[in-house]
């Protein structure tokens, strides 16, 4: 082995070890010790200073990337996002296939303040006046949390679904926050339903900017360009369905709830179940899993919720059964073996 | 080439502390000459700017020489680094705060937006990048570009990938130190 290959060889594992410090150093706030320890790497060698310095220098550069490079690569080497979203004015619908993990975590980043928790029971709207001067209409068996500081609004849709009037405030970005996905408001109205790992966003006035909390979709905290959805929009995310949509809507569609009326446009009847649910008593359940990701376009009166299950079975392949407790929904062409 | 050691601005940080003590002055002096190096490079590291790095390695020298009774302080490199640390989390945080602001207020524009100090990458770099990255393993490339290009941090991406956070750090690493190889090798030639 020559004196150049030994060096190679040397020169490989020194910046291999060089591009490990560069990662670990990246989140040291959960790790004091591996300050110190990078400290000591660095005095132990002057080569190892200078081999972290070039691997800093790469890696800011893949950091600062931009433009269609940076999502040339994303599009190619992250599986989860098969193409990077586009905004368009035009009210036009947009199907995006994408494979999501498992659900992560929230970090809580903002100041210790106590949340306020709203919720109601089934079957109940309840109106909410926030400190703010913003007013939230919240659905049936929903349930939600409110934390103002000075500077910050934050709210968390915890369940079911909730339309919110934004009062306005430049210094204060109001942030409602459901499943994975962030909504931030200035001054608007927007509906929120969350149902499952299901959400649905209708903006009635104004506009709101989309961010998800893990990046996904290309939507980090600082994703450019930035997604925003105006009024009229309606955005559908689906992760069990591996779906990001946009579509029109009216801004009475947002609030058609309000007035006992549930409308579902090509919604999986899972949701559709779950959101009749606020509003039902006995609960449905749908026992045959299949029934789940059947989808369902129609209006539901909250106040003849019967009337609508007595139909159902027209529009879709099911049978009702009633008990005392529930009702169920079976698929109707189910072989009995 | 970058220049990472420039001389040290000790007569601006001398007149910013007017009623520091002499000893207080030299304390930072000799951090400063000691630890200036990995100090700058821990922080280009975090905040991948060097303007950065080097303004917030300026007011951590400011914020110790403004430290009260140097007596009791014995200026450790632990200190240092912990005040630059901090400093560091405040301007990421900052950075994020501003670029939101920017996004609400320029609502029209499309926003391909890019800082005006960071020179986009070389065709050529990218292809390499590109090439490089096809080279690896799935799930090392996509823990790459998760983290690297998406921001995503380890925790969400081990969880993502269905990975130990440090697997997830050692796919980053394998990733970051071979395209940073291709690179350079493509440099040469």
């Amino acid at each position: 082995m020559s004196l150049h290959d030994a060096t190679s060889l040397g020169d490989s594992v020194l910046f291999r070890t060089a591009a490990e410090w560069w990662v670990r150093l990246r989140e040291i706030e959960d790790d004091p010790d591996t300050l110190a320890q990078w400290i000591a790497w660095c005095e132990a060698d002057e080569r190892h200073i200078a081999a972290f310095e070039q691997v800093s220098e790469f890696a800011a550069e893949m950091v600062n990337l931009d433009g269609a490079g940076r999502e040339r690569l994303i599009r190619r080497f992250d599986v989860g996002i098969a193409r990077r979203w586009q905004y368009l004015a035009a009210a036009a619908a947009l199907v995006l296939g994408l494979a999501f993990g498992a659900y992560a975590g929230w970090k809580h980043y903002f100041p210790e303040a106590p949340w306020q928790v709203y919720a109601s029971a089934t079957a109940v709207n309840r109106e909410i006046d926030l400190a703010d001067g913003s007013h939230v209409v919240l659905g049936g068996a929903s349930q939600l949390r409110v934390r103002l500081s000075a500077e910050r609004r934050s709210i968390e849709l915890q369940s079911g679904e909730a339309f919110f009037r934004v009062a306005h405030d430049s210094r204060r970005e109001f942030t409602v926050r459901t499943g994975r996905i962030s909504i931030h408001a200035v001054g608007t109205a927007f509906d929120v339903r969350h149902s499952g790992e299901r959400v649905q966003l209708i903006v009635a006035e104004g506009r709101v900017r989309l961010s998800s909390d893990d990046g996904s979709w290309g939507l980090g905290p600082s994703s450019r360009p930035a997604l925003f959805v105006d009024a009229g929009q309606k955005v559908v995310f689906d992760p069990s369905a591996s779906q990001l949509s946009f579509s029109s809507a009216t801004a009475q569609q947002a609030t058609s709830w309000q007035e006992d009326r549930l409308e579902f446009i090509d919604e999986p009847l899972a949701s559709v179940v779950a959101n009749v649910n606020r509003y039902a008593s006995p609960p449905l359940v749908i026992s045959t899993a299949e029934l789940n990701t059947l989808t369902f376009t129609g209006t539901v009166y909250t106040n003849s919720i019967d009337g609508w299950l007595s139909a159902l079975p027209q529009a879709i392949p099911v049978e009702i059964v009633r008990s005392a407790d529930k009702v169920t929904l079976v698929k109707s062409d189910r072989a009995k073996r | 080439m970058i220049d990472r050691n420039p001389t040290p601005p000790l007569d601006r940080l001398r007149s910013s502390t007017e009623r520091s003590e002499p000893t207080h002055i030299s304390h930072v002096a000799r951090l400063f000459s000691e630890h200036n190096r990995s100090l700058i490079a821990f922080l280009y590291s975090k905040l991948n700017s060097l303007a950065d790095a080097q303004e917030v390695a300026q007011e951590t020298y400011v914020r110790l020489l403004r430290l009260g009774e140097p007596e009791r302080i014995s200026f450790q490199k632990a200190l240092l680094f912990r005040v630059a640390a901090n400093l560091c989390v405040d301007r990421i945080r900052m950075r994020r705060v501003r670029e939101q602001a920017e996004a609400e207020e320029t609502l029209d524009q499309s926003q391909d937006r890019r800082l005006p100090e960071d020179p986009e990458m070389g065709y050529e770099k990218m292809r390499i990048v590109q090439r490089a990255l096809a080279e690896l393993p799935a799930k090392t490339s996509r823990a790459f570009v998760l983290h690297v290009l998406e921001g995503k941090d380890i925790a969400s991406i081990a969880k993502t990938l269905n990975l130990t956070a440090r697997m997830v750090r050692y796919h980053i690493a394998n990733a970051l130190a071979y395209c940073r190889t291709r690179v350079e090798e493509g440099k040469k030639s």
